[in-house]
């Protein structure tokens, strides 16, 4: 009995580790390596890279959350190091173009058919 | 001497392609066939003499030719033979030569064409092509010249990036040129009707062979591209949103969109003024992706030297290229008010290109946005995978599902009851495949939309083929009712069951994807999926210019050995480099992907595996596409020639 729930708890260390290091694996998807080109702190094997990644997993351990995490990094390092940018007023336009464009197209061929129409 | 002679001959290109300014001046005040004569005998010469240049510095980089700077910075005696040749376009002015031999290439091949009338269209087309040239030219000479050389040779060159050491470099540039530059031609198709204010559609038969063959080009160079990446970089991903993609990504879309409206253009005398435009924009996102690649102003993992020069000056010719076409285009608007109907092809091509231009502009924004942002305020963010996720599903969702529908209209006008019909039966079709999909048990609901796209994309390709089979000369055989039908049919067939291929590899790829990171040590197990993988081996391999570590994985199902992967870090002592060498097991349905990292035997190694379900239906899907751009020619040119 004493081994079986011996080996079941293992197990579930093992378990827990390794969804903290999926958990962290998500995370780190999103944050730029700042000291290379274009890579993400997942890919990276900057040294960097690793301790934005230790960092990530010492926050979850202490039961802090993604967006926790995220902000963290932001008010340390800047706007730069997210690679999704946060919806604030200088990416407002970023955001809304998109739509805008899309919104504007879909306007213009109803317009044009409402034209041809009524010649 | 040979390198002094590749340099002059260079110039003479340049002195040439200046004089074909001359009768192409006087061709438009006056035509006259023998001005066309001499603009054509200039744009043979020019190709011949690039060629020459070309490979008189191909000598160089297979001879080691240290003296010449650009070998010295990039080449290395030890290197293998093929990255030795293939060097030559790895790096900022030999890719620009490459770039200016395949533009000379295409001006060549159109001044020897049969086909088309020599009037003062065909003048006016070379005229430009000349003028592109010679800007091209003027750029290689003064501010990026190969054939530099330096006054005191080192004796060893500096190598080449050991990223760029693979036979990817020797086919992903080229491919990828041919279709950038390809798009010079459509260019100058658009430029020269604005200039004779030829309007009509008998050009546009002409444009559509040369511009699906740069399509086609710039599909198989992006696909290779992103091939190359997903085996290369180690990361796992296949398309990175990095501006250097997204600039090819760009001529793509609006290439695409061209080869659609050309279409219509040429079956209906419509979308004339929308075709010019498309065909203007195609190419200046071209230079476009070669000014964001080449100015250094947006970091990748592509980008080579970096010279504010050198950006201006193509941001130069970008506005040149871009703005004085697009001025006289704004005076000579002679819309045509043709009738169509709401529910016909016309309206599903209109909206087709609506899409991708607004694609394309949500790209443009996405690319440029954290430079001008940076300019004005000086705050840096960066834009990643989400923003484009987040902005294009909203895009891509009802133009798939226009692309589905739209073989059901036809020219003109469709009768409603038949429409409604096919419809119907496909829309039932498309559920019964979408229930058969909720089975696999789809992570998130991004994943069913992504896969029902795919879905409905796959039941309207056969539904189609059905229908143009069933629909006509019953009595018939099946060979002879496929001989039967309409000649660009295979061609969209092919190209649209590519979208769907590919589509589906996107869904397996994003939202069935496994992956694990784990530290496990010599004769360690561990599962990926329904597989269970041995870290069985690791040895220490010389290779020809590198030292590796390479580990041997063995591949287990359901305890049935399958096969061994070999997963590598390899350092380049010459470039002082590491790589890493993903493993990868391919099969039709999916990859097992190993990559292999740090550690050693006390510790054990860090290793990241994937599973990546129907991944290779990612490039078989374009390769599908392109097979269908293909066909479209071949039959274009099998018309032709049965007309004469």
């Amino acid at each position: 009995m004493l081994l079986f729930s011996n080996i079941c708890s293992a197990n579930q260390e093992v378990n827990k580790s390794d969804l903290i290091l999926n958990e962290v694996n998500q995370i780190s998807k999103n944050i730029r390596c700042l000291v290379c080109r274009n890579e993400t702190v997942e890919s990276s094997n900057s040294q960097f890279a690793i301790d934005v990644r230790r960092m990530i997993k010492a926050k979850l351990l202490e039961g802090k959350n993604k967006d926790y995490i995220y902000k963290f990094l932001q008010s340390r390092y800047g706007d730069y190091i997210l690679f999704e940018p946060p919806i604030q007023i200088n990416t407002l336009m970023l955001w809304l173009m998109p739509f805008f464009c899309l919104l504007f197209g879909l306007m213009f061929f109803i317009f044009k058919y409402v034209k041809l129409r009524r010649k | 001497m040979i390198y002094e002679f590749g340099h002059l001959l260079l110039i003479f290109a340049l002195f040439f392609s200046f004089c074909a300014f001359f009768p192409f001046g006087l061709n438009i005040v006056n035509f006259c066939e023998k001005n066309l004569l001499i603009i054509r005998k200039i744009s043979n010469l020019n190709f011949l003499f690039v060629l020459t240049s070309f490979l008189i510095l191909e000598y160089g980089f297979i001879n080691s030719e240290f003296s010449l700077n650009l070998i010295a910075n990039n080449s290395h005696t030890t290197k293998p033979m093929i990255y030795k040749v293939s060097g030559l376009w790895g790096n900022h002015e030999g890719s620009l030569l490459l770039w200016i031999l395949i533009l000379t290439l295409f001006t060549f091949l159109f001044s020897i064409n049969k086909n088309i009338p020599k009037n003062n269209f065909f003048s006016n087309i070379l005229g430009i092509q000349n003028i592109i040239i010679f800007f091209f030219l003027l750029f290689i000479l003064f501010l990026s010249n190969p054939f530099q050389r330096s006054s005191n040779p080192p004796l060893e060159g500096l190598g080449l990036n050991p990223l760029l050491q693979d036979p990817g470099l020797a086919f992903h540039p080229p491919l990828l040129y041919v279709g950038y530059v390809g798009l010079s031609l459509s260019f100058s198709f658009a430029v020269a009707s604005l200039i004779t204010k030829n309007l009509n559609q008998n050009w546009v038969i002409y444009l559509r062979p040369w511009t699906l063959f740069s399509w086609c080009f710039l599909s198989l160079g992006i696909a290779l591209g992103s091939w190359w990446a997903y085996y290369e970089l180690g990361w796992g991903g296949w398309w990175f949103w990095d501006p250097v993609e997204n600039a090819s990504l760009m001529p793509w879309l609006i290439a695409t969109a061209l080869i659609h409206s050309i279409n219509v253009a040429e079956k209906k005398q419509n979308f004339m003024n929308w075709t010019i435009l498309l065909a203007i924009l195609g190419f200046s996102f071209s230079l476009l992706g070669t000014f964001i690649v080449r100015s250094g102003l947006l970091t990748s993992v592509h980008a080579f030297a970096s010279d504010p020069y050198r950006g201006i000056f193509i941001l130069i010719i970008l506005g040149l290229s871009t703005g004085i076409p697009l001025l006289i285009y704004s005076f000579r608007n002679t819309q045509k008010n043709v009738k169509y109907f709401l529910f016909s092809r016309e309206t599903a091509l209109l909206l087709n290109n609506l899409f991708l231009v607004i694609a394309t502009i949500t790209i443009l924004i996405g690319t440029l946005y954290p430079l001008v942002l940076e300019l004005i305020n000086n705050s840096k963010i960066s834009i990643g995978p989400t923003y484009y996720n987040r902005t294009f599903a909203p895009i891509l969702i009802p133009f798939i599902l226009l692309m589905a529908i739209a073989p059901f209209l036809s020219w003109g006008k469709s009768g409603i009851k038949i429409l409604l019909n096919k419809l119907l039966i496909f829309s039932g079709l498309t559920l019964i495949g979408i229930i058969i999909f909720y089975f696999l048990k789809p992570s998130s609901i991004f994943a069913i939309i992504c896969g029902s796209l795919s879905i409905s994309l796959f039941i309207s390709v056969s539904l189609e083929c059905f229908n143009k089979l069933n629909s006509n000369k019953r009595n018939l055989s099946i060979t002879k009712r496929l001989k039967s039908l309409p000649k660009n049919f295979f061609g969209m067939i092919f190209a649209h069951l590519g979208v769907a291929v590919f589509l589906a590899g996107v869904t397996g790829e994003q939202f069935f994807k496994e992956e694990i990171e784990k530290k496990i040590n010599l004769n360690d197990k561990f599962k990926l999926g329904k597989y269970e993988i041995l870290f069985s081996k690791i040895n220490d391999v010389n290779g020809p210019n590198f030292l590796s570590k390479s580990a041997e994985f063995n591949v287990y199902s359901k305890g049935k050995f399958i096969k061994t992967i070999i997963s590598e870090k390899r350092f380049y002592p010459v470039e002082r480099n590491q790589t890493t060498e993903a493993g990868i097991l391919n099969s039709f349905l999916g990859d097992i992907y190993i990559v292999f990292g740090k550690g050693n035997l006390n510790t054990g190694w860090t290793v990241r595996a994937y599973l990546n379900p129907l991944v290779s239906w990612i490039w078989y899907g374009v390769a599908l596409m392109a097979l269908g751009g293909f066909i479209s020619i071949i039959q274009i040119i099998r018309k032709k020639k049965i007309e004469n």
